[in-house]
């Protein structure tokens, strides 16, 4: 489905609103005060759907002051971000164009998101490892200041390195189901011979206290899936310093798409795509290609402010006004 | 606000865990209400907890005399010891009924991102009395969450050798907080508790 509308008129919006009222939280802000009208107490996002072949009923409440409230055919969830496990919707912003093109840290953080989203049972593991992480960061650097000793230190390095080796592993399985995928996708979408490549160390206590006087001469833990970086890669090129603008925009794509099948594999429901200024950029064969493949994953949304950058049948096309009274839905 | 008076209360009242402003309002105006005898009942309550309780000069816990009840109590097994981190984690053992011995708190959990060490812990005293005691036996309980898991294995370090130690066995929530758990599950753990 197209969304179409000038600049300022409130697409973003729409797409953002069905992001929170599917996964109980916003993919562009952790206040969820921002999602109120300016000068209103609250809002509320009220959503029927059908998911493989049965009635879907999704609410969220939020309020000023107060902590949002989501229920799922009627019934109240303890909190609004179990919809998550419920419901599954993917998103593409501009913003994640870091994925390709920012430092590490916005690849691990977006893997380490993936592999949460594909196997919850480990989505605190990247927390669990980071929180050990300071615990032992903190240690050493007791240690350096004379307040802690090397006894104290050792219970965690044991964390550290069993969550970090646990970690390790859970990037490695998530990067491998993700990868023939990934290149595939790409590969259709015009990008030949992508591939990730994710080369890491496990660490082990042995590995951790080798290294042990240049840890305690920095003040942290200067090896570990903190430190790793996941390569995007188009044959021998990265995409990070070589590929270019669009190239960019196809990959971080090609990883979205990659997770929607996933994620259709997994859960027997394909996910709800929304895809936000995915068009500017691209070439018109792309687009084609793009509009060709994307009913094959489900429900799409994509929004653009040139209803004739993509051609669709007349059906699929939601106009968006800036208005009082809201939106106006064809 | 209307008070001083008032406002002072409600700030005392969400200085109390888990309290908010919205609920402190609730109680204050609760006890505005209540009957003099009644609510002076919690202040004195309040005052005899402070001023008659303290810690037990053997294992930690709370009292009004030198040693604790359980201390006291001459039925209690004195070759097995086990660790929580906090009083009200004694509380919770005990409430399972499946454990006869001897407690020792620590008075929390390692964290060094807390500036909690190891000095800071009654864990000089729990090996002191491992070295006296004829102690057989300690048993780990302390929360199963990260710095629970980091304070058990820094004691399993210290204790391994000198005396038998277990750890209670999985089957509580993890990265949850004993006080939480329920006694059946809790006991489970207690009775499946394991070597480490
Ligand atoms: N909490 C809010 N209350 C009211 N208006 C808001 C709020 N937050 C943002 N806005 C405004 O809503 C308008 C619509 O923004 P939105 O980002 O949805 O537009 P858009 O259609 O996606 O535009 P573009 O084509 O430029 O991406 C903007 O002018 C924005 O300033
Ligand atoms: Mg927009
Ligand atoms: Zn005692």
């Amino acid at each position: 489905m197209l969304v179409v509308g000038p600049n300022g008129a409130g697409k973003t919006n729409l797409l953002e609103s069905l992001h929170v009222g599917t996964q109980g939280f916003s993919p562009r802000t952790r206040n969820d005060a921002n999602l109120i009208r300016f000068g209103r107490e609250g809002a509320r996002i009220a959503l029927h759907g059908n998911r493989a072949g049965s009635l879907v009923e999704l609410n969220v409440v939020l309020q000023v002051g107060a902590a949002k409230r989501a229920s799922l055919n009627g019934a109240r969830l303890q909190a609004a971000e179990q919809l998550r496990g419920e419901v599954a919707t993917l998103v593409f912003t501009p913003d994640r164009l870091v994925v390709v093109k920012g430092g590490p840290a916005a690849r691990r953080a977006y893997f380490d998101r993936a592999l949460g989203r594909g196997t919850p049972t480990q989505a605190a593991l990247p927390v669990e490892y980071g929180a050990a992480l300071a615990q032992r960061n903190a240690s050493l650097r007791g240690i350096s200041l004379g307040y802690s000793t090397r006894e104290a230190l050792r219970p965690w390095t044991e964390r550290v390195a069993d969550l970090g080796a646990k970690l390790v592993a859970a990037r490695r399985d998530a990067i491998a189901a993700l990868e023939p995928l990934f290149a595939a996708r790409a590969g259709e979408l015009g990008l030949a011979d992508a591939a990730l490549r994710y080369e890491a160390d496990s660490p082990s206590a042995e590995s951790l206290e080798a290294r042990l006087e240049r840890d305690l001469d920095r003040g942290a833990t200067g090896a570990g899936p903190h430190l790793d970086d996941v390569e995007i890669l188009a044959g021998a090129r990265d995409l990070r310093t070589f590929g270019s603008q669009g190239e960019q925009r196809l990959a971080v794509l090609a990883l979205l798409l990659a997770e929607a099948e996933l994620v259709r594999e997994r859960r027997g429901v394909p996910p709800l795509l929304l895809l936000d200024d995915v068009l500017s950029e691209l070439d018109p064969e792309r687009r084609r290609i793009l509009a060709e493949r994307l009913p094959a994953y489900g429900q799409a949304l994509i929004t653009t402010a040139s209803a004739t950058a993509l051609p669709v049948e007349p059906n699929q096309l939601v106009e968006v006004e800036a208005g009082e009274a809201g939106t106006v839905l064809r | 606000m209307v008070s001083p008076a008032i406002d002072n209360l409600v700030a005392q009242l969400t200085r109390l865990p888990g309290v908010g402003t919205r609920t402190a309002h609730r109680l204050a105006f609760h006890l505005l209400r209540a009957p003099k005898d009644e609510a002076l009942a919690l202040a004195s309550a309040v005052q005899d907890v402070k001023e008659r309780v303290r810690f037990c000069k053997e294992c930690g816990n709370l009292t009004e005399e030198e040693l604790c009840s359980i201390c006291e109590d001459a039925r209690r097994d004195r070759t097995i010891v086990c660790v929580v981190e906090q009083p009200v984690d004694l509380i919770s053992v005990e409430r399972t009924h499946e454990y006869r011995g001897l407690y020792h708190v620590l008075g929390g959990a390692l964290s060094p991102l807390d500036g909690v060490e190891p000095e800071h812990l009654r864990i000089d005293e729990l090996l002191g009395r491992v070295e006296r005691n004829g102690i057989e036996e300690v048993v780990l309980a302390t929360n199963p969450n990260m710095t629970g898991e980091a304070t058990a294995a820094f004691l399993a370090d210290r204790l391994r050798g000198r005396v038998r130690v277990t750890r209670l066995a999985s089957g509580l929530p993890v990265g949850g907080d004993l006080e939480y758990a329920d006694e059946v599950t809790l006991g489970r753990a207690l009775s499946g508790r394991r070597e480490i």
